[in-house]
């Protein structure tokens, strides 16, 4: 007897997700004067900040210059996440999420690519801002620049659920000035261009940047900063991972509400 | 073997509320029902305001009723719509302009297994147009891009919400060209439309819906008996609309505005040739019924239990 596959529709896999669709979404994003804002501001803040480092600071494996380029990576990659995953902005506006909504491809794997298309677009900054770092004597072992370029690259994925949040809850005139002011914002209270201490190094555990600067340095610093307070492991990834958390079910909320019409 | 099929489209005592400006609540679907039969090719008629598109996104699952039931072959509409037994040419946008035609339609493509990019794309005619950006389609050839991707999932069932609006004569032809071949292949189709020639050439059965509520349901030729004849109007006294009226059989007064008087006729010619032979009426008119005479005429031969 022969087993005779049912005729019907193939299901979708992996909620609908394909490589056709990604490549078409990751090409969207190429936009030469986002790109152009997205790729010289951390380069020029890097620029203007790698040796306004304390007299004398030293770090367990690298120089200042080393930690600023981590930390403006993670400020670069974030950015440039937020504001592209924030885009969904024009797509709500435009009726294409009603029509992605009556397609197989399911609202939590619309998500994925989006955060998955940011994330892409984050790899140019981390990687000019590398670059910058090694051109301006950045100084590290090895494993830290590997470690925290890949970190502050990945950790993008945070910034771009909040990206896709912020897209969906404004209008997209709003939203575009959204992500600079956030970010620089967040960057700060993350402890990522002026080293914090005492009851600012303690609030800034708590917001969204902390967990991946924290990271992307530890291999740098082993959580020390330059105060000498220590900054644990499992806190960063604490903080990460519950933010990534938060901001994923922020944007999935936001996306279930703005199919409806208004 | 298959049972009897369930009905493209099941409406049983759909309600939607929304609220204005002033938090008033307003039904824009007022207690709607109706099936569509997998085959049928169904206008649905409706000034704007009608509660058409309402009813519509609440067909596609985009919008959950307040009240009554809708399955789509069976199913809840919306799983419909995901596995592609249903699919719609919505009236709003939902294009990305910075894409190609051809982008577009890959890449919706890629989402439904099975989709046929090539002849969806051949069969919206957009072969010529393959490389052409959204943003710089007009609104017809947008229109047939929607088509073709409303195409891609093979769909059983058809909805369309007034796809021809803000389309010229020629991209309008071109367009029900398209459907009409789609339809004749046995795919179900409805669509909504405020023009009720629109509704006379394409479909088998209209649905009018006005305020919320159905108006009529019935086939093309009810709705075109309904629609036939002419409104007459005349300035003329009272007494000589009577004697008028009587002379024509089937022949009524509608209404008086002013001086002038306002008849229905089954027979216009008739009743015009009384007004100018036996009356003294003056600057007697005769205009094709427009669609809210037509609204008036169904509502009338609805009360009186005809269909």
């Amino acid at each position: 007897m022969t087993t005779a596959l049912a005729p019907g529709r193939r299901s979708a896999r992996l909620g609908g997700i394909n490589p056709t669709f990604v490549r078409y979404e990751l090409s969207r994003r190429f936009n030469r004067q986002t790109l152009i804002f997205m790729l010289l501001l951390p380069a020029v803040l890097y620029l203007a900040l790698f040796n306004t480092g304390p007299q004398n600071a030293r770090l367990p494996h690298g120089n200042f210059a080393a930690w600023m380029m981590l930390g403006i990576a993670v400020y670069g990659g974030a950015m440039a996440a937020t504001s592209t995953a924030a885009t969904i902005s024009i797509e709500k506006t435009v009726g294409w999420l009603r029509m992605i909504k009556l397609s197989p491809l399911s609202p939590s794997a619309y998500i994925v690519v989006k955060i998955l298309c940011s994330v892409l677009v984050a790899a140019l900054p981390v990687a000019v801002v590398g670059v910058l770092g090694a051109l301006t004597g950045a100084a590290a072992d090895p494993a830290v620049w590997v470690a925290g370029l890949v970190v502050a690259w990945l950790g993008s994925a945070v910034f771009a659920a909040l990206g896709i949040t912020l897209g969906l809850a404004m209008k997209p005139e709003i939203v575009m000035h959204m992500p600079g002011l956030t970010m620089t914002a967040l960057a700060f209270l993350g402890d990522l261009f002026i080293p914090l201490s005492g009851t600012m190094l303690e609030i800034s555990r708590y917001t969204p940047m902390y967990g991946v600067g924290t990271l992307a340095r530890y291999a740098l610093t082993d959580g020390y900063t330059f105060n000498g307070d220590h900054n644990s492991l499992w806190g960063a990834v604490l903080n990460l991972v519950a933010w990534l958390f938060a901001f994923s079910f922020a944007a999935s909320r936001r996306l279930a509400k703005s199919t409806n019409r208004m | 073997m298959p049972g009897a099929q369930p009905p493209a489209a099941d409406l049983v005592g759909v309600t939607k509320r929304f609220t204005d400006a002033r938090g008033n609540k307003f039904p824009a679907v007022d207690d709607v029902s109706f099936r569509i039969q997998p085959g049928e090719v169904v206008a649905f008629l409706g000034p704007n305001g009608a509660g058409k598109t309402t009813t519509i996104d609440m067909l596609l699952g985009l919008t959950k009723p307040d009240a009554g039931k809708i399955t789509v072959f069976g199913v809840e509409p919306l799983a419909a719509a995901r596995t592609g037994k249903v699919s719609v040419v919505l009236q709003t946008d939902g294009l990305l302009p910075e894409l190609t035609v051809e982008a577009t339609v890959r890449m919706v493509g890629s989402l439904h297994p099975n989709a046929d990019v090539e002849r969806a794309i051949a069969r919206a005619g957009l072969t010529e147009l393959r490389n052409r950006k959204v943003g710089a389609c007009s609104g017809g050839e947008k229109q047939r891009l929607r088509f073709a991707l409303a195409l891609l999932p093979n769909p059983d069932f058809m909805v369309l919400d007034e796809p021809t609006a803000g389309m010229d004569v020629t991209a309008r032809q071109e367009f029900w060209a398209a459907v009409r071949a789609d339809a004749q292949r046995g795919m179900t189709v409805m669509f909504a439309t405020h023009y009720l020639e629109e509704a006379d050439r394409f479909a088998d059965r209209v649905i009018m819906l006005d305020h919320g509520r159905i108006l009529a349901d019935g086939s093309t030729s009810d709705i075109r008996a309904a629609v036939a004849g002419r409104t007459v109007s005349a300035v003329v006294s009272a007494e000589r609309a009577a004697d008028a009226v009587a002379a024509v059989p089937g022949a009524r007064v509608l209404e008086t505005r002013g001086e002038r008087v306002y008849f229905a006729a089954d027979d216009s010619d008739a009743l015009l040739r009384a007004l100018l032979n036996s009356t003294d009426a003056t600057d007697v008119e005769a205009a094709p019924r427009s669609l809210e005479d037509a609204f008036v005429a169904i509502t009338q031969h609805a009360k009186e239990g005809i269909r």
